[in-house]
């Protein structure tokens, strides 16, 4: 097999759907693009991207460039990144910006450990979404933005983005986009069947009794227990959220604890009523349960109904978003899934020109004006346009004139701050296998949880850490 | 790859002293297979003492672009490998040579022998099965008893062509449950709802897609094998009056014995190393296919999944380990059989 698609691949967009934010769907979807890009010359382009791609092969950037420029490379795989790089290096003509496409998420961060294991061939500015920041921080192979004065962009950033890549004055990545949840649900299937919609989960749970009762197709929503980032964002949103980390040699696991428990309860409880489906996120029986009336409604990312209004046909104009449900009346808890940052990798003979790029790309409005247009379709972290009228004023067509953005803006605000452990590869890696058996129905979701308690606690300790329960 | 475009430049430098080697054994042989006497492996004589030095320098140029690669990929990795397996490098505290703690680790994990069984069992169902159909399709091509004969070989090899990735992608689109055409179809024809992907049926159908991909290179390898039996041994069976099936059986199936021991074991080697369609599906479909799935599969999952190198290079020391026993295993039967003399 010889995958070359780290060195001329840069145009290519590996996988369809905005920004790599979800893991398990993206690896098929890279597969696919692999195997393409192993077999045929000819440059693949797939993805709502690819129609307006008439600047696909700016992303070498080493077009409009001056001779003297200093050169960057950057190694990224979200769809839109090389309109993003094309406009950066027309601004700033003194730095000349390479996009490299070296595969999407673990594709991306296999490569860059290997190449920071080698010494040689890693980029200087690199893409990595948040949970896998600290993971590149432990060994120590990302450059402190703080001593380039990135650190200003704090006030533009959503605070939970920003505890996400910073510890302490050091700050370890740019944020870039997010993915706060909100309950994404069928107008006119909640009106038709009487359901208000809830406000807190114990009524989320009564709405999906009753749906339920009325139709035994019908399930209000659907729950993959083996999408990782899925299960740890509603976690998150739950108060649940399982790991404390600040650095160090100490992390917090906790799939046990009376929150989580509570947590793994209630959804088991859903799965045992049959009250929520277990498809596969992102697979065509989710897409067609939601245009069926299967799931009344889907815990949906703000990046979700871009993808899904091209994944379903019956029910275009009927989704609206609400705030999630809430463990208790009154909070305001929001979960976020997906989003990425770009990471100034130690090394790069550029570090300066390195940290301007990346602060430039999520913390501008010139970026921004890019990102969060149609062919990135990225939902912003940055504040400025986050509270914007213009952007809360954005409708699509899933959704008609209802303003989603509204609800998810708010959303991005609320987001409980989280500290990801720098062992997240293995935790996605070995999830699935645990979690297989809660879709099955073969083992409930507690037991799923005790068992990757004690699961990805070994690795920690094998890893050399001390783990705290509590 | 390379050693095709090595083999040239290996052949320029014998065409000097070479014409003993290339015209000798040749001429020899030639006359002796265009007539069909006897199989070709029997008229190569042993080389004479006196000229055996002479011969042994070309034989060396011929075999050398080969070693070069084989050293280059396969015995420097594996060194590398056994090495790699003896440190245990920890995010937190460095790298440290932790002796044969990862051979442990590996050897009382429940995933990897959970993965060694289930490949095994794999390579008992699929590789009789391919072998038989590939044995059959190809003594029918062989007795000249259908038409277009040639045209259908082809087709019969093209699923070889496919690489395994692309094969493994369109088969997880084919299989789908509930929306892929054969899940559709079975379900019209009143099967219900079938779900290759479930636990039960996932090793049937991996089993199926390889069966797919490999059928026609062994029928390939088998058919060549049948044409080179002389045709005057069937005639006489013919004229004796023996039927087609008491042909192919009782006379063509023994004399391709040989082939086929090989193919096993290419196909057993194949089969433990199955790694391809369970890692493409596993993308399609995570539930269906563990971690620890199959050997090679737990080796990339704990080393780069995990960022385990070390227990994963002891990982694949073992499955390399396994694999040569099952080697040896198969040159014995064959040295039984009276190969290698």
């Amino acid at each position: 097999m010889r995958t070359s698609h780290g060195a001329g691949g840069s145009a290519r967009r590996a996988f369809p759907g905005p920004g790599g934010r979800r893991l398990v769907g993206l690896t098929a979807a890279a597969l696919v693009a692999v195997s393409a890009a192993a077999c045929s010359s000819s440059p693949s382009t797939a993805g709502p991207g690819a129609a307006s791609g008439g600047s696909a092969s700016g992303a070498a950037g080493g077009s409009g460039c001056a001779a003297n420029a200093t050169p960057l490379t950057f190694w990224g795989w979200s769809a839109g990144y090389d309109l993003v790089v094309k406009e950066f290096n027309k601004t700033h003509p003194d730095v000349c910006v390479k996009l490299q496409n070296a595969g999407a998420t673990t594709a991306e961060y296999v490569k860059l450990n290997d190449a920071l294991k080698a010494g040689d061939g890693a980029p200087d500015v690199a893409q990595l979404e948040y949970f896998e920041v600290p993971s590149f921080e432990i060994t120590h192979n990302l450059v402190d933005l703080s001593q380039y004065g990135v650190a200003s962009s704090r006030a533009d950033i959503a605070p939970a983005a920003w505890s996400q890549v910073s510890q302490g004055s050091a700050l370890y990545a740019m944020p870039v986009d997010l993915g706060p949840l909100a309950l994404y649900y069928n107008s006119k299937q909640f009106s038709a069947a009487g359901l208000t919609v809830p406000t807190t989960w114990d009524q989320f749970a009564t709405a999906a009794d009753k749906l339920h009762a009325a139709d035994a197709n019908a399930a209000i929503t659907n729950f993959d227990p083996e999408s990782t980032q899925d299960v740890l964002a509603l976690m998150q949103q739950y108060g649940a959220f399982p790991f404390t980390y600040s650095g160090g040699t100490s992390v917090g696991i906790n799939f046990t604890g009376a929150a989580q428990t509570a947590f793994a309860n209630y959804w088991q409880g859903l799965i045992d009523k049959k009250e929520v489906t277990t498809a596969s996120d992102f697979s065509p029986a989710q897409w067609a349960n939601l245009d069926s009336g299967a799931n009344a409604a889907r815990l949906s990312p703000a990046w979700g109904p871009v993808g899904m209004q091209l994944s379903i046909k019956k029910t275009i104009g009927d989704w609206r978003a609400a705030p999630m449900p809430q463990a208790q009346a009154g909070q305001n808890l929001a979960g976020n899934w997906g989003g990425s940052t770009l990471a100034v990798v130690k090394g790069s003979k550029h570090a300066k020109q390195a940290a301007e790029f990346a602060q430039w790309f999520g913390g501008s409005a010139d970026a921004w004006k890019i990102l969060s247009g149609p062919v990135a379709g990225a939902f912003p972290g940055y504040v400025p346009l986050l509270n914007s009228p213009d952007f809360q004023n954005t409708t699509l067509p899933i959704s008609s004139d209802a303003k989603s953005n509204a609800v998810f803006a708010d959303a991005a605000q609320h987001l409980t701050q989280t500290q990801w452990p720098p062992i997240m590869t293995a935790a996605l890696t070995q999830w699935t296998s645990t979690f297989a058996g809660v879709t099955k129905g073969t083992e409930t979701l507690p037991q799923a949880f005790q068992t990757f308690q004690k699961q990805l606690s070994d690795y920690a300790k094998a890893q050399g850490f001390t783990v705290t329960a509590s | 790859m390379s050693e095709q475009s090595g083999f040239p430049a290996a052949v320029r430098p014998s065409a000097g002293p070479g014409p003993a080697v290339s015209t000798g054994p040749a001429a020899a042989k030639g006359p002796a297979v265009s007539k069909g006497q006897a199989p070709p492996h029997h008229t190569g004589r042993r080389p004479r003492r006196g000229r055996s030095r002479s011969r042994q320098w070309p034989g060396a140029v011929f075999v050398a672009p080969h070693l070069v690669i084989l050293t280059l990929f396969m015995i420097v990795p594996t060194g590398y490998a056994v090495y790699d397996s003896l440190f245990t490098s920890k995010l937190v505290g460095g790298t440290r040579f932790s002796g044969l703690a990862n051979y442990r680790t590996v050897l009382s994990s429940h995933e990897f022998w959970d993965g060694v069984w289930r490949v095994l069992l794999f390579a008992v169902v699929q590789v009789p099965l391919t072998i038989a159909i590939a044995f059959f399709f190809a003594a029918v091509f062989d007795a000249g008893v259908v038409r277009f004969g040639r045209f259908f070989r082809t087709v019969f090899f093209i699923p070889f062509a496919v690489p395994g990735v692309v094969a493994a992608v369109m088969w997880s689109f084919l299989l789908l449950p509930g929306f892929g055409p054969y899940s559709k179809a079975l379900k019209s024809l009143g099967f219900g709802h079938v779900d290759f992907f479930s636990s039960k049926l996932i090793l049937p159908t991996i089993v199926l897609i390889v069966i797919w991909e490999w059928t026609g290179y062994n029928m390939t390898i088998l058919y060549a094998s049948l044409k080179s039996i002389p045709r005057d041994v069937t005639e006489a069976a013919v004229i004796d009056g023996a039927p087609l099936r008491t042909i192919i059986m009782r006379m063509k199936l023994p004399m391709v014995r040989p082939t086929i021991v090989m193919l096993v074991f290419i196909n057993m080697v194949g089969a433990l190393q199955l790694f391809t369609e369970p890692s493409i599906l596993s993308a399609f479909q995570p539930q269906a296919v563990s971690y620890g799935f199959t050997p090679t599969l737990y080796v990339y999952n704990t080393a780069v999944g995990s960022g385990e190198y070390n227990l994963g290079a002891a990982a694949a020391v073992v499955l390399a380990l396994i694999i040569g026993l099952v080697s040896l295993g198969a040159f014995a039967v064959r040295r039984r059989n009276g190969e290698f003399r």
